[in-house]
């Protein structure tokens, strides 16, 4: 049978590779060994397939169609957006997962939307260009929820979406193991007034849940919450809660922290071991 | 004021080449043939996204159109902007 042999937290911040040059080199290190570290834990756990949950940004999808939770089925490429030392190209799917995925939450309740074809963006692009695209041979599902734009996905909902994905890969008749990437935040206030700032004690409390595998208290935050002491990035909170649900009981470690107000997000890394 | 025509106009701006190119060349004329008030046509133009925040629209699409059209393309302008009142005023469109 296929399981979840681990999970993964990263940000997706695009200004880390379009505006590199305003961090210090010793900033930009220590992002970059974070992804690399990532990269050598994914071949570690010996992945077959990897899971990345991310969020639209109003590019992919627009005001004619807003799905709350889509999944692509056959193909992916990407970046999307002009990501310097990324390249544009092909993302080879897990479309057995994916297709299996489909039918099992479409059978509990989940009614997907679907992309049999999509061009994903930097929250999908990133995590598979530095972290899954190294590791060869290993297959990835984009997934992605409403965590950006309203009407946003509820908080529980991606919980039970991370559970229903749990149970999906779990019951799966095909000896594959797939780890699972939420992409997004922390705090970051993103194209709101006060963009550029960081909220630190915020990003640290999260961290704080994430390494304790406190999944309540995390699926616990209120949106005004989220908004007030993390901006409007910090709904993308839900990827993170989605992802651990996908993990189950899991310990988080985490990796690195980089409160980077040069790239407007409070930049969290961490790996959630499963217990 | 319509959130989805004029999201629906921003997300065009935003991410349509063909679209961004009519702006460029002629915003007037384009925006003219769109179903909007003066007062919108206004803040499209004159790139009052603060007005338009305060007005509902996804600050998302604000920034990417203005990353996109404004000119400086630049992020600190756009957050200037976004702390100065609203160009637009309801009074001066009656």
């Amino acid at each position: 049978m296929a399981e979840i042999v681990g999970g993964f937290l990263l940000p997706h911040d695009p200004l880390i590779f379009q505006q590199a040059e305003r961090a210090d080199e010793a900033r930009r290190n220590r992002v970059r060994a974070a992804y690399r570290r990532i990269a050598e834990r994914v071949g570690a756990l010996r992945a077959d397939s990897a899971i990345v949950i991310g969020s639209d940004h109003y590019m992919l999808f627009g005001p004619t169609c807003l799905p709350q939770m889509l999944i692509v089925l056959d193909e992916a490429q990407g970046p999307l957006e002009r990501l310097p030392g990324i390249e544009r190209g092909e993302i080879a799917v897990d479309t057995e997962l994916a297709a299996w995925l489909h039918t099992r939450g479409r059978d509990a309740g989940f009614d997907w939307a679907v992309a049999k074809t999509l061009t994903v963006d930097h929250a999908i692009a990133i995590p598979h260009a530095l972290c899954i695209a190294p590791n060869r041979d290993v297959l990835t599902v984009p997934i992605y929820i409403a965590s950006g734009v309203e009407p946003m996905i509820r908080m529980s909902r991606a919980r039970q979406l991370g559970a229903m994905i749990r149970d999906a890969v779990r019951s799966w008749p095909v000896d594959r193991r797939v780890v699972v990437f939420g992409s997004g935040g922390m705090s970051h206030w993103v194209g709101m007034a006060e963009m550029g700032r960081v909220g630190e004690d915020f990003d640290l409390e999260v961290l704080r849940h994430v390494a304790a595998g406190d999944l309540d208290t995390l699926a616990a935050y209120q949106d005004d919450a989220l908004l007030a002491r993390g901006g409007n990035g910090a709904f993308e909170l839900r990827n993170f809660v989605c992802a651990m649900a996908a993990v189950g009981s899991c310990a988080g470690k985490v990796i690195a922290y980089e409160p980077a107000p040069e790239w407007i997000t409070g930049l969290g890394f961490a790996e959630l071991e499963v217990r | 004021m319509s959130t989805g025509r004029l999201e629906k106009l921003l997300y065009d701006l935003a991410i349509d080449r063909g679209t961004k190119e009519r702006f460029r060349s002629d915003p007037a004329a384009l925006l003219a043939r769109l179903h909007l008030t003066g007062m919108e046509r206004d803040m499209v133009l004159r790139f009052d996204v603060r007005g338009l925040a305060d007005r509902g629209i996804n600050v998302m699409l604000l920034m990417g159109y203005w990353m996109e059209l404004e000119g400086s393309r630049d992020l600190r302008g756009y957050v200037a902007r976004m702390n100065q009142p609203a160009l637009c005023r309801e009074a001066s469109h009656g």
